[in-house]
């Protein structure tokens, strides 16, 4: 592989063990505190031999740092997560979809909100890369999914500067922000699955990255249709969630037993969108009179005068809802996702670098 | 155009590191007590009214009592 023009250096260690390469790279802040592999020259080679984008390709620039974003780099942090190197078409994807300005990459990076980056994969390629849409979706115990999102991660440290107390403000954090990866479980949905909604066709696959806070389950256990989706409404919009003060895109994560009542109830993708946005609102008149100011202050475009009433929306309009299908079966468990302010839920095709997408990772391997 | 940014004492590094990172070397930056949101219409006069001369040396050129020119020279540049 010929890496002559990219712009990361070479290090030379007299003593490579893993101990040391990860002592040096804590000190330094390439980590997101949790040991990384190593990435040699021979490692990050192979990585780059799943992307037909020759090394030194630039695909924007990260904020909050701005550094020019090399898919060469991108191998780099790859490769310290632990990714396989398949897995890369998928993390070069995101990280395309992340520097795309709807994102707002630079709020997303720096503010003090609690929000991370949350990859949905959908598509033939969520499959053959095993990416778990089933139980515990969210948590341990999958490799792609945890080093695609930690793959990510890595990347916003170490090329967009995310530097807790520096480039990355956050007051809180949430444990998501060291992997976020999940597919939708289109085999277990009754409804279009996501992307085939964004206009894509089935066969291809592709990336959508959500700015959001920690999953937010949503418990109902009464089976019945409209419950479940009144359930859903009014979990999006309760006090502390970013929903209630700031303009965003949420992704709703449907369980397969909820969308399975759902589905008999006579809902659909675009039934139950509707039904949240009708439903997932609030009368300002009970809050106080600071916070009612703040909201109509920062969340404007979502705020109707109704029957001389202010009344919040979760968003301004009910297409800037996101809806997936995932998680195993057996539960009544279905989640919210909380956007961050501006940020919108943006959508990749995992493709060639001429656009083209692929049907699988093979096509890319060189 | 004169310019002088308002930044918030915990996000002094970010500006710097931000505004450097996009080649504003001088952009001239004054410090704020943090928050902001939600503070009072009296409290937030009495923060505007204590960076005024601040404001007015940012945006004519002013420079300081140590004749250093008043932004982003004045904070601490110390992350990598």
């Amino acid at each position: 592989m010929n890496l002559e023009g990219v712009s990361a250096k070479l290090i030379d260690l007299e003593d490579d063990s893993l101990e040391t390469v990860n002592h040096l790279f804590c000190q330094r802040k390439w980590t997101d505190g949790l040991p990384i592999v190593p990435p040699t020259e021979t490692r990050v080679a192979a990585m780059l031999r799943c992307t037909d984008l020759p090394a030194g390709t630039i695909l924007g620039k990260m904020a909050p740092r701005w550094r020019p974003c090399d898919v060469h780099h991108v191998a780099i942090n790859a490769v310290m997560a632990g990714c396989r190197p398949e897995y890369l078409p998928v993390v070069q994807a995101a990280v395309q979809a992340m520097l795309d300005p709807l994102f707002n990459l630079n709020g997303v990076q720096a503010t003090t909100n609690p929000c991370g980056v949350m990859i949905v994969v959908n598509g033939p390629v969520a499959r053959e890369l095993n990416v778990n849409c089933g139980f515990n979706l969210f948590g341990q115990g999958w490799q792609a999914n945890a080093t695609v999102g930690r793959a990510i991660r890595l990347c916003m440290i170490n090329i967009g500067g995310g530097l807790p107390g520096v480039g990355d403000m956050s007051t809180l954090g949430n444990p998501g922000k060291y992997s976020g990866c999940i597919a939708e479980n289109e085999s277990a949905s009754p409804w279009t699955a996501y992307h085939v909604e964004k206009g894509f066709d089935p066969s291809v696959s592709t990336v959508t990255v959500i700015g959001t806070a920690a999953p937010q389950n949503v418990i109902d256990m009464s089976g019945d249709p409209t419950a479940i989706a009144e359930s859903l409404a009014r979990a999006m919009i309760v006090s502390g969630s970013n929903c209630m003060y700031i303009e965003g895109e949420p992704m709703v994560v449907v369980g397969p037993v909820h969308a399975r009542h759902l589905s008999r109830g006579g809902f659909d993708k675009a039934a139950l969108r509707q039904y949240l946005w009708e439903h997932g609102k609030v009368e300002l008149g009970g809050l106080h009179e600071v916070s009612r100011n703040i909201i109509k202050s920062w969340k404007k475009r979502s705020v109707k005068v109704e029957d001389g009433r202010d009344v919040l929306y979760v968003t301004e309009r009910p297409e800037q809802i996101g809806i997936v299908v995932a998680g195993g079966e057996g539960g009544p468990h279905s989640a919210v996702l909380a956007p961050f302010n501006g940020t919108h839920l943006v959508t990749r095709p995992i493709a060639r670098s001429d656009g083209t997408p692929v049907h699988s990772v093979q096509e890319l391997m060189h | 155009m004169p310019t002088v940014t308002f930044v918030g004492t915990p996000f002094l590094a970010l500006a710097n590191y931000e505004s450097r990172a996009l080649g504003f070397y001088d952009l001239s930056i004054v410090e704020v007590s943090y928050p902001i949101t939600g503070v009072a219409k009296e409290e937030a006069r009495r923060r505007a009214t204590a960076v005024f001369d601040k404001v007015v040396q940012g945006l004519f050129g002013v420079s300081n009592e140590a004749g250093q020119p008043v932004g982003a020279g004045q904070v601490e540049w110390n992350v990598r």
